[in-house]
């Protein structure tokens, strides 16, 4: 990291041992392990990281990161006290395990800015609520930390461009969650859209769930081991309800994501996943669509987004995201490649054809960039530009009339009550 | 509606039904593009604003508002700017309406309100980029209270201009450590600002004074690197 004192930590350590075994001799300052020499990741090439949420995805992610080479957790945070105590105990026991003594060195704060002035974390990984991601990357990038930030990128449009200037600004490594880059059955199905294997793409059907159903949610007592206040941050008061962050004995990815006040629905959730390699395969990670139409129940039965190249883009039924050509398709999900002509799932990509950056683990290809000071598979903008798109269908639905989009100057065209929703006031007194 | 409405006033709560409000929200939609009704629509959400409701129904209130909301609705919204309880769901509709009255009902209320909700108001000047608040703003930026002068300081970055510029500058000897990264990072905004706008000589005086040796060496390379993208970007 690029710390505030202008060295950074690797550097530092990196000097500290080279001072310690080359010049002065006085090779027990630094352990071996810290060198590297017993197989592990010397010290100054291991990169510290910081966990700001650590509920189910969270955990996922802390997990993922303490079994990833060269990386090592320092501290955890959460407004959760139960969720933070599983974290601190998960990352511990992790380490006394693999040195084979006690270790109780993992650092546990409440308070997400307690965690971001520690000079010695040099990253960050954010897995709170999507209404939390904006305050919490923005903060982290002032403060010279590289970021992995889970999808939805953001909960506005507005907010996604701030969070892509603060990380621009600092010069900051940053990859956005939305692991499925990382998966060849997705790349290779945008490989084969981007060399014309299916001839000219046409229409691209991304199967997602809807925007946020609000359902009714009564109060209910605030749980001893919970801030609830700073649980909802920057959103507007309301009073709490189990249903928006349960208690920890429930393995279950929570509901909050769908109310808007805290996430997009399936629109921003899954949509940051499917929409996001439709826009890979397009090769629009800069830009975005042009106009956006809802379902009128006369021509557009789906919600339906046109390109300028003239590909329309619908929600509808689709294992996945299926992309329909003047000669073929191609079909990608998860483990789960279907083409027709049925041999195009066998094409190896040639030299001298467009090949998609090759990431095969969302976590390592992340900490790769931080050591080469280079973007990774699903840099900021585009996460920036994968949720402006599931952004734009939520405020269709909202409108209920067709919207057309600019984007370069990622503003609607003659809506002035859509550009209202481009952004949104923050609950006193955060701001980002 | 009248039914509707009624919900709002009398019954809606969090966990109730959201039927009511669906179903307004609907007649809101059906009515884009029809001034007369929605201007009936407004004054009847207002009318809502203005009861016994519970905090739930003025909160999805404002929530339309601030899609629907214009000028009528202004001093409405402005007579809870200073309650700390309903100050945030009245910035919640006033940051999304255009135009000068919302920005002079917030400056208004700027001198009369007090802890989170004076610091709220300073964030929606600052997020409206209201020009017109720099001087205001800049007496808070020297406040006491840490929070309100980092909001102060970030408010006075995204207004911009020339007179947000010399504020920023003129406080930027007498703010406390705890201000000093909401300052650089307001400064630099500033600067981007002014790059944006087309007044570079006055960004480069910015980063320059930012690459200065006692600056953390974060905000100097970003101001080296502002510098560069001014000259880039001619």
């Amino acid at each position: 990291m690029a710390s505030t004192s202008g060295v950074t930590r690797r550097q530092f350590l990196a000097k500290a041992a080279g001072t310690a075994v080359g010049v002065v001799g006085i090779p027990h300052l630094v352990s071996s392990s810290a060198l590297g020499q017993d197989g592990n990741t010397a010290a100054s090439e291991r990169i510290t990281l910081g966990f700001i949420g650590c509920g189910k995805q969270g955990t996922y992610l802390l997990q993922s990161f303490l079994n990833a080479r060269g990386a090592q957790v320092l501290a955890v945070c959460d407004v959760d006290k139960l969720k933070l105590e599983r974290a601190k105990r998960i990352s511990d026991e992790h380490y006394a395990r693999r040195s084979g003594a006690s270790y109780q060195g993992c650092g546990a704060a409440g308070e997400f800015r307690e965690l971001l002035a520690r000079a010695d974390i040099d990253a960050v990984v954010i897995a709170t609520p999507d209404h939390w991601h904006a305050i919490g990357v923005i903060e982290a990038a002032r403060v010279g930390k590289d970021i992995y930030c889970e999808k939805p990128l953001s909960q506005t449009i507005a907010e996604a461009r701030a969070m892509v200037n603060a990380v621009r600004r600092y010069n900051r490594v940053f990859q956005t969650g939305s692991m499925q880059r990382s998966d060849w059955h997705f790349r290779l199905g945008c490989e084969l859209v981007r060399n014309g294997y299916i001839g000219d793409l046409q229409h691209i059907t991304v199967g997602v769930g809807g925007p946020p159903a609000d359902q009714p949610l009564p109060a209910e007592t605030v749980p001893d081991y919970l801030d609830w206040d700073r649980w909802l941050g920057p959103a507007l008061w309301r009073t709490y309800n189990s249903d928006l962050s349960p208690h920890i004995s429930q393995d279950v990815f929570p509901n909050w994501r769908y109310h808007s006040e805290f996430g997009g629905g399936a629109m921003t959730d899954w949509g940051a996943h499917h929409f996001d390699i439709a826009q890979w395969a397009m090769g629009m990670d800069e830009s975005g669509p042009v106009e956006i139409i809802p379902p009128d129940g006369k021509d557009y039965r789906v919600l339906t987004y046109k390109y300028a190249s003239g590909v329309t883009m619908v929600r509808d039924n689709a294992n996945g995201v299926l992309f329909s050509g003047t000669k073929g398709i191609v079909e990608t999900n998860r483990g789960h490649l279907r083409t027709s002509p049925e041999e195009l799932k066998d094409v190896q990509i040639k030299p001298d054809e467009i090949h998609l950056y090759e990431s095969n683990n969302h976590y390592v290809d992340w900490l790769d960039a931080i050591r080469k000071r280079a973007k990774p598979v699903c840099d900021i903008e585009t996460g920036c530009r994968s949720v402006t798109v599931c952004h734009l269908g939520n405020i269709a639905y909202k409108l209920q009339r067709p919207l057309r989009w600019d984007p370069e100057k990622e503003v609607f065209v003659g809506d002035d009550e859509a550009n209202r929703l481009l952004s949104r006031s923050y609950r006193s007194p955060w701001q980002a | 509606m009248e039914q509707q409405i009624e919900a709002l006033k009398t019954t809606y709560d969090w966990g109730q039904s959201r039927v009511p409000l669906t179903e307004l929200s609907d007649h809101i939609r059906a009515s884009f593009g029809n001034e007369t009704e929605l201007k009936n629509i407004r004054t009847a959400l207002l009318s809502v604003l203005d009861s016994d409701a519970k905090y739930a129904a003025k909160q999805y209130v404002c929530r339309e508002l601030s899609i629907i909301g214009n000028d009528d609705c202004v001093p409405a919204l402005a007579k809870l700017l200073t309650d700390e309880k309903l100050s945030d769901m009245a910035r919640y509709a006033l940051e999304r309406i255009p135009g000068p009255a919302v920005d002079k009902a917030l400056l208004a209320a700027l001198p009369r309100a007090e802890g989170k909700a004076k610091i709220g108001i300073v964030n929606t000047l600052g997020n409206r980029a209201c020009r017109d608040a720099v001087s205001e703003t800049a007496k808070l930026a020297r406040s006491s209270d840490e929070a309100l002068a980092c909001a102060a300081v970030s408010a006075l970055g995204k207004m911009g201009g020339a007179e947000a510029a010399n504020a920023l500058a003129q406080v930027a000897d007498g703010v406390s450590e705890k201000v000093k990264p909401a300052l650089y990072d307001a400064r630099l905004t500033c600067a981007d600002r002014m790059v944006a706008e087309g007044d570079r000589a006055g960004a480069r005086k910015i980063y320059q004074s930012l690459t200065a040796t006692g600056v953390p060496q974060l905000v100097r390379t970003a101001a080296l690197r502002g510098m560069r993208d001014a000259v880039s970007s001619r």
